[in-house]
C-alpha cells in the first residue's frame, strides 16, 4: 500500500471530471413543480435489472427488492401462481436439485432478508469518523448546512434572501456571508474553516481533502461518500447545475460549490469538537484501497437470488394471463368495426385505459385512439399563469418552439389578476408572518381562517381554496400557433410553428395511430391533468409525456392546427386530406375529478354543435361510470358506488384539504400494449395498461413503431421504474409517508425542518403498487418488433438490461414472442383468461384488489359463446 | 348541572383515549368512531356548559370544589373556574381540536400509527381543558404536564426517525424547564410572595410558549403529522403559556417588575422571531416562527394590561397558524402560479420588510445572525446542559462512592433522627439534594448502558425523597415516604422493562429501537418514564407535589433544588426511554446505516467502538 504525501492543489487530481463521476450516482431529482417521473436507478441503467438493483443496494444501503414475506403471502393467496413459480426456478437454476432446494427455501419461508449497509457506512468516511472516536460528522453539519443550502436556493418561500445568492455561487456566496458578518456562521467560524474559506471553491475543496483524506486516489471516493450523506440536496444541485432551467429563481450553481461547503462545513465541526489536532484519514493504513464506482460484477447473495425469483414469479403471474388474454383476443374472428361518428384521442396514460373503455361501452359508435400526450406536438409553453415557460413534450427532448398564452379580452384580464390581498395573506402570504403587519392580520384573519377550515372540513368545496382547479383555468386565454415569419423570443427559439412543421407533426401523429382514413365528423384530442389541493407532489400527477404538466395547450394546439385552413392545405400536399365535413376539438381530461373541458368551442363551425352536443352527454356518462371504477380503489368509499355518487366522491377528493391521495395515479401501472384498439378492446385491463394506438399493417419496417417506442418507453418505464423502487425501499428510494412533510424553498419537501431533501415517491403514492416490470407489447412480427427496438439505443438499453420486458403480438399468426437474450423467443402454453363480464362495473364490483384480466362486453360474451 | 358538564368534557376523551391505548379498538373505522364521538361529547358538553353559564349570569363561576385528595394541610381540589377568558379558550380549543380530528380522520388513512394518534390527541383534548378551565395551579399543572407528554409522544409520532425523536426530546426538554416554574408556583401559590409567583409563572409561560430564549424548539417540533403540528405548535399548546399569564394575572399583576419582565422577553421574542421567520426556507419553520412572534406581542398585550386585546389575539393567532399549517403543502402549488402575477423579479430578490431600511454593513451579520436563529439552541445547549454533563463527567467515576456514601447517610439519618436537632437535619437534606443532583449529572452522560440510566435515575429520585424525608418535621414524613414508595414500583418497571431487551452490562446505540423487541416492555419503560415525569394519571404526581409542599417551609433554595432534580429526572427517565426504545427498528439499522438517506442515515455510522 502506498503512503503518497498530500499536496495541496496537486495537478494530478482531476476534480472536475472526480466530480462529474461522483454526479452520475447522485439520485437526479429536479424541483419538485416540475416532478418528472424517471427511472431510480438511472445511473445504474447499462446493467442488468437485477444486477443494478443489488449493486445499488450496496451503493445506497437500500433493499434489493420486496421482503420474501411479501411474496410468501402473495403466493399463499394466490396471486403468484404455481407455474410461475415453476418457470421462474427453471430459468434460474437449470439443474434440478438445487431447484427443488430454492423451491423448499422459497415456500417455507426461512429466507433472510438480504440487507447492506450503504456505502456511507462503511467506507471510507465511516472509517475517518471512527478513526476519530465516533464523531457525529454528518449530522452535526447537516444541522447547518441545510439551512445554508435552503436558504441560498430558496425559490420564494423566504422573504429575505441570502445576500448575493443572485450573483454569486454558493461558495462565494458562504464566503461573502463568512467574512462580510462578525457574527459567527456556524460550524464556519473556526480558524481552519475561515482560512479555507478565503481561497476560491476549487482551492478550497482540495486543501479540504487534503486535510481529511489525504490520499489523492482516495478522493473520489470520498467525496462520493460524503455527497451521498444528503443525497436530496446533492442530487439536486447536480441536476440543477446540468439543468439550470429547472429553476424559477436563477441561481449559478454547481456541485463543485456544494461539495465545498460541505466539506469545509465537517472540517468545522472537526476543528470545533477535536481542535486542530485531528490526523487525516490516510494517516490510518489500515483502510483498503477504495474504488468510488460501484462495482459493476456484484456478487449476488443466494438470499438476493432467490429474491429474484420471487419477483420474476410474481411479474410472470401477471404477464401470462395478460399475454393469454391479448393472444385470445387476436385469434378472435373479428367483425369489421362500424363506422366511427367521433374519434377520442388519449395520451398513453394508464389511466385512460378505463376512460377509453368506458366511452366505448357507452357509444359503439365512438373510436378511441391513444398517443403520447403531448401529441407530436413539442414546445415551450407559457400559459398566463406562468412564470416561466414549460416543457411541454417527453424529458428528453428539447424543443425548438415557444407558445405564449395571452388574454384576448378584458374580461378574461379581469379574472386572471391575483385574489385580493387578505385572500394572498390568509393563504400563505408573508404578509401575515411579519411582526406589525402580522399583528394586525392576525386579527383580521384569526376568524376567516376559522371559518374555511370549517368550511373545508366539513364540506369540502373550491370556495376556501385559493388555487383554481385545472378545469377553470383559462379557458379565455389564447396563443399564437401558426407563426409568422421567423420571429424569434429572446432565448432563440420559435415562436410558434409553420403550417408546415405543424403539417409534418400532424401527420406522423396519425399515421402512427393509423387514424387516416374513414374520418369522422370530430376528432376530440384530450390532454390530461390533476388538479389536487394541499399536494406538493401535483406535478406527478400531471401528464408524464408532457414532462409532469398538463397536456390541455398540446391538445388544443394540435386541434387548432388540424383546423387551421393553410395547415390543412400542407396535410393535403403531404397525402393526407383531411375533409371538410371533420373538425378537431382540444379538451383537457382531469383524471382526479372525472372532467372533461372543451377548447375553443366558439370557432367550432355551427354545423358540429349537435354532434359534439351528443359527444359530450356520452363523455360524462363514461367519465361517471369511470370514476365508478376508480373508487373502488379508494378504501374509504363503501361499495358498491353508483357512478353519480362516484361522481361526487372523485370531485370531492379533489377540493379536500384533508386528502393525501386526490387519486391513485399510476399506482396500478404494469403493462403496456402498442397496437391496434381491436387487440385489447373488450379486455378488462384494470387500469394497468399504458396502450398507445399503432397500426402494424401500414409499417412493414418498423419505422413508425421505433417513432412510438422513443416516446413511449422512456415515459412509461420512467413511471413503472419510480413506482418500483419507491414501493420497494420507501425510505431510501422513496419519500416516505407524505404527512409530516414540510415543503423546503418550493423545491422539495423534507421532514422536520432540518432534513434533506426527500427523493421519489410518497408512500401515499405507492401503497397499492404491486411492484412489477412494465411489460410491453407490440403488435408486429419479432423480427419487425426486434429491429425497431434495436434502431433507439435509449429504448433498446431498457429492454435489452431488462429494465422492461419487451414481447410482441404477431398479427398474422397471434403467436407471442418474448425478448430472451438477444432474440425474441416464442411463448407456448398461454391461456385464455378465465374471467368476463358484461360491462366494466360489473368488473369494478369485485372488491379492491387486482382483478385478473378478463372479457367485458356482451360482445365479447357472446363470442365467448360461440368459441366455446 | 355545569359542573357535571364540564367534568364529563374532560373524563370523556380521557377514558377513551385510554380505551384506545389499550388497545380495546382496532380497526381504522371504529377508531375514527370513537375519536369523532369523544371530541364530539366533549364539545357538546363544553357548548352546554357555556350555554348554561351565559343564561345564568356569565359572571366568573367556581363549580364546587372536590377535594380529591388530602393530607393533614395539604389539599389537591378539583375545581373548575368559568369566565370570559376559560370560556372563550375553552371554545377555541374544543373548535380546532374537532376540526383537526376531522381532518386527520382522513388525511392519516391507512397510517400504521392511526390509532395512537387519535388516542394521544384525546389525552391533549382532555388535558387541553383541564389547562383552562382549572380553578387552582394544581389542577392546572395535571393539564400542562399532560399537555407535555402528548407533544412529546406527536413529535416522535414517527418513532423509526432519529430526527424526530431528538427533536421532541429537545422540546421535552425545554418543557421540563417551565415545568419547574409552574410546579413550583403551584406549591407556593397559597401566600406567596406574588413577585416570586410572578417571575416562577413567566418562567413556566416562555418555556411553553417558546418565548426568548426558548424559541428554538417551535420549528423543529415540526416532526410529526401536519394536523398535530398544526393543532399543538400553531393553535393551542404554544399559547398554553400566554393563556397561564393571562388566567394569573390577579396573581402577578401587582407586581411591576414582573409585568416588565413579561413584556421585555415578549418583545425580545416577537423582534427576534420575526427575523427569523423571515429567513427560514421551509414553510413550517416560517409558520411557526411566526405564530411565536405574535405570542411575544401577546405577551406585551399582557404586560400592558390590554387583557381582552390579548385574548382576541390569541384566539385570532391561534386560527391563523393552525389553518396555515394545515394547507402549508399547497403552498408550491400557490406560490409558483402566484409569483407569476406579481411580477417575478420584484417579488422574489431583495430584502422585505425592516431589513430594506438596513445600511449595507448590517445585512451580512443580521442575515447571519437569522439564518443561525439567533444561537439560542446553542447558547440553551452552554447555559444548561454542558454544565450538568461537566459535572457527570467528574462525578461518574465516583460513582459507587456516591452510593456508599448515599446509603450509609440514609441510614444515620434514620438512626438518628429522633435524637438530633433541625439544623443537622437541614445539613443532611442538602446532602442528599447534592447527591440526587450528582446522580442525575452522572445519569445524563450514561446513556450508553441503558440500564445504568435507568438505575441512575431511580437513585437519585430516591435521594430527594430521602431528603425530604430528613427535613421536613418527624410527624410529617408521609411524603417522602410514599413518594420514594411510588418511585421505587415505578423505577422497578422501568428496569424490569429495559431488562427485557437489554443484557445487564450491555451496551446500546443512542436510538436503539429496541421496542420491535418486545413491545410489552415498552410499554412498561413508557408507564415507568412518565410516571417518573410526574404524568397526572400517576401517583408521583401527587408524590411531587407533596415533597414540595413538605420542602416549602424549608426554604426556597432547597425547593428551588428539589424541583430542578425532579424536573431534570424526569426529561431523564423520557430520554433513557427514548434512547433505548425509539429509533429505527433492529432490523432496519443494519440497512439504514446512512442509505441514501433519505430520510437520513438513520444512524450515525460510526458507532463509539469503546468495548462493552
Amino acid at each position: 500500500m502506498s503512503t503518497s504525501s498530500p499536496s495541496v492543489g496537486d495537478p494530478g487530481f482531476d476534480l472536475e471530471a472526480a466530480l462529474d463521476r461522483v454526479a452520475h450516482w447522485l439520485p437526479t431529482s429536479g424541483p419538485i413543480k416540475d416532478f418528472i417521473h424517471h427511472n431510480t436507478l438511472h445511473a445504474f441503467q447499462r446493467m442488468k435489472f437485477h444486477q443494478a438493483a443489488s449493486a445499488a443496494a450496496r451503493l445506497y444501503g437500500a433493499r434489493v427488492g420486496m421482503p420474501a414475506r411479501f411474496f410468501l403471502e402473495a403466493y399463499h393467496a394466490g396471486r403468484i401462481s404455481d407455474s410461475a413459480l415453476e418457470r421462474a426456478l427453471a430459468s434460474a437454476f437449470p439443474d434440478e436439485q438445487s431447484r427443488a432446494a430454492a423451491r423448499t427455501q422459497l415456500k417455507s419461508g426461512t429466507l433472510d432478508e438480504p440487507v447492506f449497509a450503504g456505502r456511507v457506512c462503511r467506507g471510507l468516511r465511516a472509517m475517518w469518523t471512527e478513526q476519530l472516536g465516533g464523531v457525529a460528522l454528518h449530522r452535526r453539519s447537516h444541522l447547518h448546512l441545510f439551512r445554508v443550502f435552503g436558504g441560498y436556493l430558496d425559490q420564494g418561500l423566504s422573504t429575505w434572501r441570502m445576500p448575493g445568492a443572485d450573483q454569486m455561487g454558493l461558495y462565494d456566496c458562504v464566503a461573502n456571508l463568512v467574512a462580510a458578518s462578525r457574527l459567527p456562521l456556524l460550524p464556519f467560524d473556526t480558524a481552519g474553516a475561515r482560512a479555507l474559506l478565503r481561497l476560491p471553491a476549487r482551492e478550497a475543496l482540495t486543501a479540504a481533502l487534503a486535510r481529511s483524506v489525504g490520499r489523492q486516489d482516495w478522493y473520489e471516493s470520498y467525496l462520493l461518500e460524503t455527497l451521498l450523506t444528503a443525497p436530496g440536496w446533492s442530487g439536486l444541485m447536480g441536476e440543477c447545475e446540468r439543468m439550470p432551467g429547472l429553476l424559477l429563481v436563477p441561481r449559478p450553481i454547481t456541485l463543485l460549490d456544494c461539495a465545498a461547503v460541505t466539506l469545509v462545513a465537517e472540517l468545522g465541526c472537526l476543528e470545533r469538537e477535536l481542535g486542530l489536532g485531528f490526523a487525516p484519514l490516510s494517516a490510518s493504513s489500515a483502510c483498503p484501497a477504495a474504488d468510488a464506482a460501484p462495482d459493476e460484477r456484484v456478487d449476488r447473495t443466494d438470499a438476493e437470488v432467490l429474491l429474484s425469483v420471487w419477483q420474476e414469479a410474481f411479474e410472470w403471474s401477471y404477464y401470462a394471463p395478460l399475454l393469454g388474454a391479448l393472444k385470445a383476443k387476436s385469434t378472435r374472428r373479428r367483425l369489421p368495426p362500424p363506422k366511427a361518428t367521433a374519434w377520442a384521442v388519449f395520451c398513453i396514460d394508464d389511466r385512460a385505459c378505463s376512460v377509453r373503455r368506458h366511452i366505448e361501452e357507452v357509444a359503439p359508435d365512438i373510436a378511441t385512439f391513444a398517443t403520447a400526450g403531448f401529441f407530436g406536438l413539442d414546445f415551450y409553453y407559457r400559459g398566463v399563469d406562468d412564470a416561466i415557460a414549460g416543457k411541454h413534450c417527453p424529458a428528453p427532448m428539447t424543443p425548438r418552439h415557444l407558445i405564449v398564452e395571452r388574454f384576448e379580452t378584458s374580461q378574461a384580464i379581469q379574472a386572471s389578476r391575483p385574489p385580493p390581498w387578505w385572500r394572498r395573506a390568509l393563504h400563505m402570504e408573508a404578509g401575515s408572518n411579519s411582526l406589525l403587519r402580522g399583528w394586525l392580520l392576525s386579527y383580521v384573519l384569526g376568524f376567516g381562517a376559522a371559518l374555511r377550515l370549517a368550511a373545508n372540513v366539513l364540506r369540502p368545496s373550491l370556495a376556501p381554496v385559493a388555487i383554481a382547479p385545472l378545469s377553470t383555468v383559462n379557458r379565455q386565454a389564447r396563443f399564437k400557433l401558426v407563426r409568422e415569419g421567423d420571429a424569434r423570443s429572446p432565448d432563440g427559439l420559435l415562436l410558434g410553428y409553420s403550417p408546415d412543421e405543424l403539417a409534418e407533426r400532424i401527420v406522423t401523429v396519425l399515421r402512427s395511430m393509423g387514424a387516416d382514413r374513414d374520418w369522422p365528423e370530430l376528432v376530440v384530442l384530450f390532454g390530461h391533468g390533476a388538479s389536487s389541493v394541499n399536494n406538493p407532489y401535483f406535478a406527478a400527477y400531471n401528464c408524464g409525456a408532457c414532462s409532469g404538466r398538463v397536456g390541455a395547450p398540446n391538445a388544443r394546439a394540435f386541434a387548432k392546427a388540424a383546423n387551421h385552413p393553410d395547415v390543412r392545405a400542407a396535410l393535403r400536399e403531404k397525402g393526407l386530406p383531411i375533409p371538410d365535413s371533420t373538425w378537431f376539438i382540444g379538451a383537457l381530461y382531469d383524471t382526479t375529478r372525472d372532467e372533461a373541458t372543451f377548447y375553443d368551442m366558439d370557432r367550432m363551425p355551427a354545423r358540429f354543435r349537435p354532434a359534439l352536443a351528443v359527444f359530450q352527454r356520452s363523455c360524462d356518462e363514461a367519465l361517471a361510470r369511470n370514476a365508478a371504477e376508480r373508487c373502488r380503489r379508494f378504501e374509504s368509499v363503501p361499495l358498491p358506488v353508483s357512478p353519480a355518487r362516484a361522481l361526487e366522491e372523485v370531485r370531492l377528493r379533489s377540493v379536500s384539504l384533508f386528502e393525501p391521495r386526490p387519486e391513485y395515479n399510476h399506482a396500478t401501472n404494469a403493462s403496456c400494449v402498442v397496437g391496434r384498439r381491436a387487440l385489447t378492446a373488450g379486455l378488462f385491463l384494470d387500469r394497468r395498461t399504458f396502450m398507445s394506438s399503432y397500426e402494424p399493417s401500414r409499417d412493414p419496417d418498423g419505422e413508425i413503431l421505433t417513432g412510438i417506442l422513443a416516446a413511449v418507453v422512456p415515459v412509461c418505464a420512467g413511471i413503472n421504474l419510480e413506482y418500483y423502487f419507491s414501493r420497494i425501499d420507501p425510505r431510501v428510494y422513496g419519500a416516505g409517508t407524505k404527512l409530516p412533510h414540510n415543503v423546503n424553498g418550493l423545491l422539495g419537501v423534507c421532514n422536520g425542518i432540518e432534513g434533506d431533501l426527500l427523493t421519489g415517491l410518497p408512500t401515499q403514492m405507492t401503497e397499492i403498487h404491486d411492484p412489477v416490470r412494465l411489460i410491453i407489447v407490440v403488435e408486429q412480427s419479432p423480427d419487425v418488433a426486434l429491429a425497431a427496438a434495436k434502431r433507439n439505443p435509449a429504448v433498446f438499453e431498457f429492454v435489452e438490461n431488462e429494465w422492461v420486458r419487451y414481447g410482441c403480438l404477431d398479427p398474422t399468426t397471434g403467436e407471442i414472442s418474448l425478448y430472451d437474450g438477444g432474440e425474441m423467443v416464442k411463448v407456448n402454453g398461454l391461456a385464455p383468461p378465465a374471467w368476463a363480464w358484461p360491462t366494466s362495473l360489473d368488473a369494478a364490483r369485485q372488491g379492491r384488489a387486482n382483478l385478473p384480466v378478463g372479457f367485458v362486453g356482451r360482445l365479447e360474451l357472446a363470442s365467448e359463446g360461440a368459441s366455446s | 348541572m355545569i359542573d357535571e358538564l364540564l367534568l364529563l368534557a374532560i373524563v370523556g376523551p380521557l377514558l377513551l383515549a385510554l380505551l384506545l391505548a389499550l388497545r380495546a379498538v382496532t380497526g381504522e373505522r371504529a377508531v375514527a368512531y370513537v375519536a369523532q364521538s369523544a371530541a364530539a361529547l366533549s364539545a357538546a358538553t363544553s357548548a352546554i356548559a357555556v350555554g348554561l353559564w351565559i343564561a345564568h349570569s356569565a359572571r366568573p363561576l367556581l363549580t364546587p370544589p372536590h377535594v380529591l385528595f388530602q393530607h393533614q394541610d395539604y389539599r389537591f381540589t378539583f375545581q373548575l373556574a368559568l369566565d370570559d377568558a376559560s370560556v372563550v379558550f375553552l371554545v377555541l380549543v374544543q373548535f380546532t381540536t374537532g376540526m383537526v380530528l376531522r381532518f386527520s380522520r382522513f388525511y392519516l388513512h391507512r397510517e400504521p400509527g392511526f390509532r395512537r394518534f387519535f388516542a394521544t390527541v384525546l389525552m391533549f383534548q382532555a388535558a387541553m381543558c383541564v389547562l383552562t378551565l382549572a380553578a387552582n395551579l394544581d389542577l392546572m399543572f395535571a393539564g400542562w404536564e399532560m399537555v407535555g407528554c402528548a407533544s412529546f409522544l406527536l413529535i416522535a409520532f414517527y418513532w423509526e426517525r432519529q430526527s424526530a425523536v431528538r427533536n421532541a426530546l429537545k422540546t421535552y426538554s425545554v418543557y421540563r424547564v417551565a415545568d419547574m416554574g409552574m410546579l413550583l408556583a403551584a406549591c407556593m401559590a397559597e401566600g406567596g410572595d406574588h413577585r416570586a409567583l410572578g417571575f416562577l409563572l413567566l418562567l413556566a409561560a416562555i418555556g411553553k410558549s417558546a418565548q426568548f430564549p426558548f424559541s428554538f424548539w417551535v420549528p423543529r417540533a415540526m416532526e410529526g403529522p401536519t394536523p398535530s403540528s398544526a393543532l399543538f405548535y400553531g393553535a393551542l399548546s404554544v399559547h398554553a403559556g400566554a393563556y397561564l399569564l393571562l388566567r394569573t394575572e390577579p396573581l402577578w399583576g401587582d407586581a411591576t417588575m414582573v409585568r416588565v419582565f413579561v413584556g421585555v422577553f415578549g418583545l425580545l421574542t416577537a423582534a427576534l422571531c420575526s427575523m427569523f421567520s423571515r429567513v427560514q426556507p421551509t414553510i413550517k419553520g416560517q409558520v411557526g416562527y411566526a405564530s411565536v412572534t405574535q405570542v411575544g406581542l401577546i405577551f406585551v398585550e399582557l404586560a400592558l394590561g390590554f387583557r381582552v386585546l390579548a385574548l382576541v389575539h390569541m384566539v385570532c393567532n391561534a386560527l391563523l397558524r393552525c389553518y396555515q399549517l394545515l394547507v402549508s403543502p399547497s403552498v408550491v402549488a400557490y406560490l409558483v402560479r402566484r409569483q407569476a402575477s406579481a411580477g417575478f423579479a420584484q417579488a422574489t430578490e431583495g430584502r422585505s420588510g425592516y431589513a430594506r431600511f438596513l445600511p449595507e454593513k448590517w445585512v451580512s451579520p443580521l442575515y447571519v445572525f437569522a439564518l443561525s436563529e439567533g444561537y439560542l439552541k446553542e447558547t440553551v445547549k452552554v447555559a444548561i446542559w454542558s454544565p450538568l454533563r461537566r459535572v457527570g463527567q467528574v462525578v461518574r467515576p465516583w460513582r459507587a462512592a456516591l452510593l456508599v456514601v448515599g446509603a450509609a447517610g440514609l441510614a444515620v439519618a434514620v438512626a438518628i433522627a429522633p435524637r438530633t436537632s433541625q439544623h443537622w437535619h437541614v445539613a443532611l437534606g442538602w446532602a442528599f439534594m447534592t447527591q440526587a443532583l450528582l446522580c442525575s449529572a452522572s445519569g445524563l452522560g450514561s446513556w450508553r448502558s441503558p440500564l445504568r440510566a435507568v438505575a441512575w435515575v431511580s437513585v437519585s429520585s430516591v435521594a430527594v425523597a430521602a431528603a425530604v424525608f430528613v427535613i421536613s418535621p418527624a410527624h410529617n414524613r408521609f411524603a417522602s415516604i410514599a413518594y420514594a414508595a411510588a418511585v421505587a414500583v415505578l423505577c422497578g418497571l422501568g428496569l424490569a422493562g429495559t431488562r427485557m431487551v437489554v443484557a445487564p452490562r450491555a451496551e446500546a446505540a443512542r436510538f436503539a429501537g429496541l421496542s420491535d423487541k418486545n413491545p410489552a416492555a415498552m410499554a412498561l419503560a413508557l408507564v415507568s418514564a412518565l410516571g417518573i415525569a410526574g404524568f397526572p394519571l400517576l401517583p408521583t404526581f401527587l408524590g411531587e407535589d407533596l415533597l414540595l409542599h413538605d420542602a416549602l417551609p424549608q426554604g426556597a433554595a432547597v425547593s428551588a433544588l428539589i424541583t430542578a432534580v425532579l424536573a431534570l429526572n424526569g426529561y431523564l427517565a423520557v430520554r433513557n426511554f427514548a434512547f433505548a426504545f425509539l429509533g429505527p427498528h433492529q432490523s432496519e439499522q443494519r440497512s439504514a446505516l446512512g442509505g441514501v438517506g433519505n430520510q437520513a442515515p438513520l444512524v450515525e455510522c460510526a458507532m463509539p467502538s469503546r468495548a462493552a
